[in-house]
């Protein structure tokens, strides 16, 4: 073989290559318009207001958002520290339905605490988030503040490990940003997010019992 | 010159993103007030001696195992899944009963007395079905039985009584919460029963104690406080399960911080049988027995086993 004949095939190489990339792209740019431009839309704006098409429209509405699943998680604590919210979208729930209204909840109280009572240094919760009401002797009901819950997992670690497993970590729709990548997801050690349907948005512990905070 | 240069800064930079990466990895240092910490109770714990020690430990092969009861001749009954698992005293299995349905808890005398949810269910031993009891209604739930004088006693979780059959399995009486404001507590199905001739041994778990009641109801002396501590029983719900040995001590078992402990006939503390340690974390709900040697038989429902355990140094 000669160094031109050898220069000449190089080149040619090349140049297909370069057709195959650029077909390449255009492939994929008029696969992603014609995703996009489902019912002529582009993007989500003001023109949606009315649209018969709006209801499962990608555009209006992501079709998947985050939730963790509660038996998965293993309370690691990460939930509080890797969301990209200052204040972590992810919260305490409270399935009423599963509480046994412990008077000595170990989800309430330190483990080893003297005494019953709802003295700052008894509580474990670092925030004060949860609060304790007498029902009747010995009941006792526990709610989540959720503006001061930061997702710590210790209450439900505790709750968990001695009590019915009625607190629970979940992420809360209401504060959550839906981010393509969840922070935390990412991190999660126990593998415990996934994404859900928006028609099932809460995996939720005794659902059709009773759940919130 | 130049392209060996480039590589080497391309490897370093490699290598310099693979340590970023696995350092975010572990992610941002978790603030030690957030941790649940029960360290200190796992740590005392293993300070303590163990008297008993593992001997054997019988696989299941059963998805759910549920409860355990022993025979005077030795032979062991394990329930789980819809199956009574009859095994002789060296865990091999001698008779596999099939049941109409799940299982909660299990008594043997000259036959197996198997608790359904809401029902006694009684078989021989060699598998034949001899009766079917009446359903105690849709509240109950069965979570403990025990013998007492040919009467069998069966706690109810749901309605919160122990109801008394007599062994035709007509009912004799019901045993309720001795009182109002010091009664039956059950925040979670941790409602256990045992006998002797001192009478029924009921499990109170949400006041952390074991009340001793005549087969006629009236309540008697009572044991067990609320403590993290090793003689005292810890969590919302403990103890969970409850036999009597052959000598009059009782074994309990433990939730939360999962223990096997022997407490002396008075109910003081005597020995911790297996801790969080022999049992790991995660070891749920365990049912036990003892039989005529004193072996204590514990059922691992997590690790679907029954673990014997065995005194190795004298008490
Ligand atoms: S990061 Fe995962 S394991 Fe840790 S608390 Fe959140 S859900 Fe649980
Ligand atoms: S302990 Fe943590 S997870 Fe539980 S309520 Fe308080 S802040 Fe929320
Ligand atoms: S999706 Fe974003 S906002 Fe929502 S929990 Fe994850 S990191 Fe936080």
């Amino acid at each position: 073989m000669d160094v031109n004949e050898k220069q000449t095939s190089r080149r040619e190489v090349l140049r297909l290559v370069g057709r195959v990339g650029v077909l390449g792209c255009l492939a994929s740019l008029a696969g992603m318009l014609t995703g996009r431009l489902r019912g002529g839309c582009i993007e989500a704006g003001p023109a949606c207001k009315g649209c018969p098409d709006q209801d499962g429209c990608d555009l209006v509405t992501p079709p998947t958002v985050w939730q963790l699943d509660p038996a998965k998680c293993t309370n690691c604590g990460q939930c509080a520290t890797d969301c990209v919210l200052a204040q972590s979208a992810v919260r305490c729930f409270h399935t009423h339905a599963l509480c046994g209204h412990c008077k000595l909840c170990f989800g309430y109280f330190e483990p080893g605490a003297r005494v019953l009572s709802s003295a700052a240094e008894n509580q474990l919760c670092p925030t004060g988030a949860i609060q304790r009401r007498f029902v009747e002797d010995p009941y006792y009901a526990y709610t989540i503040e959720k503006d001061l819950c930061i997702g710590c997992s210790k209450c439900v670690h505790g709750c968990s490990m001695f009590g019915n497993g009625s607190l629970y970590l979940q992420v809360d729709h209401e504060l959550c940003k839906n981010c393509n990548e969840c922070s935390i997801a990412r991190r999660c050690p126990a593998n415990a997010f996934e994404r859900v349907p928006v028609s099932e948005a809460y995996l939720l512990k005794g659902q059709g019992e009773e759940e919130g905070n | 010159m130049k392209t060996r240069g480039i590589w080497i800064v391309l490897a370093l930079v490699a290598v310099g993103v693979v340590i970023l990466l696995s350092w975010r990895r572990g992610g941002p240092r978790v603030p030690r007030t957030y941790r649940y910490d029960v360290d200190e109770y796992l740590e005392a714990e293993k300070q303590v001696p163990l008297p008993y020690k593992e001997s054997a430990r019988w696989p299941l092969a059963l998805r759910e195992p549920r409860a355990v009861a022993v025979k005077g001749d030795g032979r062991v009954v394990v329930v789980g899944d819809r199956v009574a698992l009859v095994l002789d005293d060296a865990g091999e299995e001698l008779r596999r009963i099939e049941l109409s349905d799940e299982p909660r808890c299990v008594a043997v005398a000259d036959v197996v007395y198997v608790g359904l949810l809401d029902r006694i269910v009684v078989y021989g031993l060699d598998g034949e079905k001899q009766a079917e009891w009446e359903s105690l209604g849709e509240q109950a739930y069965l979570t403990g039985l025990a013998i007492l004088d040919g009467d069998i006693f069966a706690s109810d979780y749901g309605q919160r009584v122990v109801w008394r059959f007599d062994a035709e399995g007509k009912m004799r009486g019901r045993i309720r919460s001795a009182s109002k404001t010091d009664g039956f507590v059950f925040p979670s199905p941790t409602f256990d029963v045992a006998a002797d001739g001192d009478g029924l041994w009921v499990i109170n778990s949400g006041r952390r104690r074991v009340e001793q009641y005549s087969p006629e109801g009236k309540r008697g002396t009572m044991w067990g406080r609320s403590s993290m501590e090793l003689d005292g029983f810890s969590g919302c719900c403990n103890p969970t399960h409850i036999v009597v040995m052959p000598d009059g001590r009782f074994v309990t078992t433990e939730k939360g911080l999962p223990r096997v402990k022997v407490y002396a006939a008075d109910g003081t503390f005597a020995a911790l049988v297996a801790g969080s340690e022999q049992l790991g974390q995660d070891a749920g709900l365990l049912d036990v027995a003892v039989d005529a040697a004193g072996r204590i038989l514990v059922l691992d429902a997590a690790d679907r086993s029954v673990r014997v355990f065995e005194k190795s140094v004298s008490l």
